[in-house]
């Protein structure tokens, strides 16, 4: 597994145009929010922690057609269907791909992109900390529906499905990051991390199942 | 290719159908090892439609296709071990270079093929897929079928697009393959490449297109 794994980041590394993509979309989303509630601080650190998730959810979006609809198109997913290693492993690895490198980088750019928005380091580093959390089920999510869309060309079924189901995580996310309380294990702690796990242990299955509906 | 057993595949009345559309009616034929099998017709006939079907890709289809007398739509899994596919699309990744992908097929499918033997064979080039021609591409593509080592190899025109050498080195390695206990089922307009095969035209097995 390590193998495909290390296989499927020189195909990022060769074709990643669209991690750079998600990169800069997510600085500017995230600058133009700040810039545009100069006219009161109050609000500015009150809207900071729901803009990293929104950011985060539409920049993941942008990138959500590479991971599974490329291959579907080009053929390569035929063959990726009648190898060894079983389709589920596969697309496993290609959505813990996706995370580390569309989602992991701008989890690092947000502390930074956070002291905009004039929010203590404390608060930063705990929602840096409940974004790594939350965000895997954005990938995983994302990944699921892109294979239940798959015979829909234009992404216009994958964005506007994933959306809605995006919203628990948008919502656990937001409720998480204000909540004022230091126990890791309080009860939306605990939610966060169930839906992140669900997602995770789930869209494997999902997904595989999805393209095989799609292939008969 | 060495410890390749007795295999055999035999399709018994297919009829496979798009769209609810009969296409293909009542097709039967079997193979043994060492035994190949030529598809014709002309084009639009259902040629890949047959080797969709044969693959899993397509699954409206009537009839039964057995490997090794076990129904292949109660165990799927021995497509994963016995077919090696050729499509008529290339399916490579345009970025990486042709030893890339090939290493990259080489883990999914488990292979113990040394990739620099292969380049060598088909004298495959050291720049990005991208950048290289249709015949190219096939060549790449042909060497993933040879790194897949498996028993029955389905094959969509695998010799359009090559120049005369590359056909020589694709017919060769056909022949190694049904010597050492293989067979195929390949789809060309040019049959006559394949000596000793057996012929199937599918232009008789029309299917009633309004009928469903």
């Amino acid at each position: 597994m390590l193998n495909i794994l290390r296989l499927e980041f020189l195909l990022i590394l060769r074709s990643g145009s669209h991690v750079v993509l998600a990169f800069s979309f997510f600085l500017f989303f995230m600058l133009l929010f700040a810039l545009s509630t100069f006219r009161d601080n109050f609000i500015l650190s009150g809207i900071g922690l729901t803009a990293v998730w929104l950011s985060l959810l539409m920049s993941t979006l942008l990138t959500l057609n590479k991971v599974i609809h490329e291959d579907f198109e080009s053929g390569v997913l035929d063959y990726l269907l009648i190898a060894d290693i079983p389709i589920e492993v596969t697309l496993f690895c290609k959505t813990i791909v996706h995370w580390i490198s569309v989602v992991l980088p701008l989890l690092l750019i947000t502390p930074i992109v956070l002291l905009t928005f004039q929010i203590s380091s404390y608060n930063i580093i705990k929602t840096v900390l409940i974004l790594l959390l939350g965000s895997p089920s954005l990938s995983f999510l994302g990944t699921m529906i892109s294979c239940l869309t798959l015979s829909n060309r234009s992404s216009f079924l994958l964005t506007t499905i994933t959306i809605p189901f995006y919203f628990p995580t948008l919502l656990l996310g937001v409720f998480c990051s204000s909540s004022t309380t230091t126990n890791l294990f309080a009860f939306e702690y605990l939610l966060l991390y169930a839906n992140t796990l669900f997602t995770v242990v789930l869209s494997p299955y999902i997904s595989s199942y999805a393209i095989k509906l799609n292939y008969s | 290719m060495e410890k390749i057993k007795k295999i055999s595949i035999s399709i018994n009345s297919l009829s496979c159908a798009v769209d609810g559309k009969v296409i293909l009616d009542d097709i039967n034929f079997s193979l043994t090892s060492g035994q190949s099998i030529t598809i014709t017709g002309r084009n639009g006939v259902g040629k890949t439609l047959l080797l969709n079907t044969i693959m899993g890709f397509k699954a409206s289809f009537r009839g039964k296709i057995f490997i090794n007398g076990g129904d292949l739509s109660s165990n799927p899994s021995n497509r994963q071990e016995q077919i090696g596919y050729f499509g008529h699309k290339a399916s490579l990744q345009i970025g990486l270079t042709p030893r890339e992908v090939l290493n990259y097929w080489k883990a999914f499918y488990s292979s113990d093929a040394i990739t620099s033997d292969l380049i060598k064979f088909w004298e495959l080039p050291n720049n990005a897929v991208e950048n290289c021609s249709k015949g190219q591409r096939k060549r790449i593509a042909l060497a993933r079928l040879s790194l897949m080592q498996r028993n029955i190899w389905v094959l969509d025109e695998p010799t359009t697009n090559l120049d005369p050498v590359g056909k020589e080195k694709f017919l060769e390695l056909h022949t190694l393959h049904l010597k050492s206990g293989g067979l195929s089922i390949i789809t060309t307009h040019e049959p006559e490449q394949f000596k000793k095969s057996k012929m199937i035209n599918l232009d008789r097995y029309r299917g009633n297109l309004s009928q469903c």
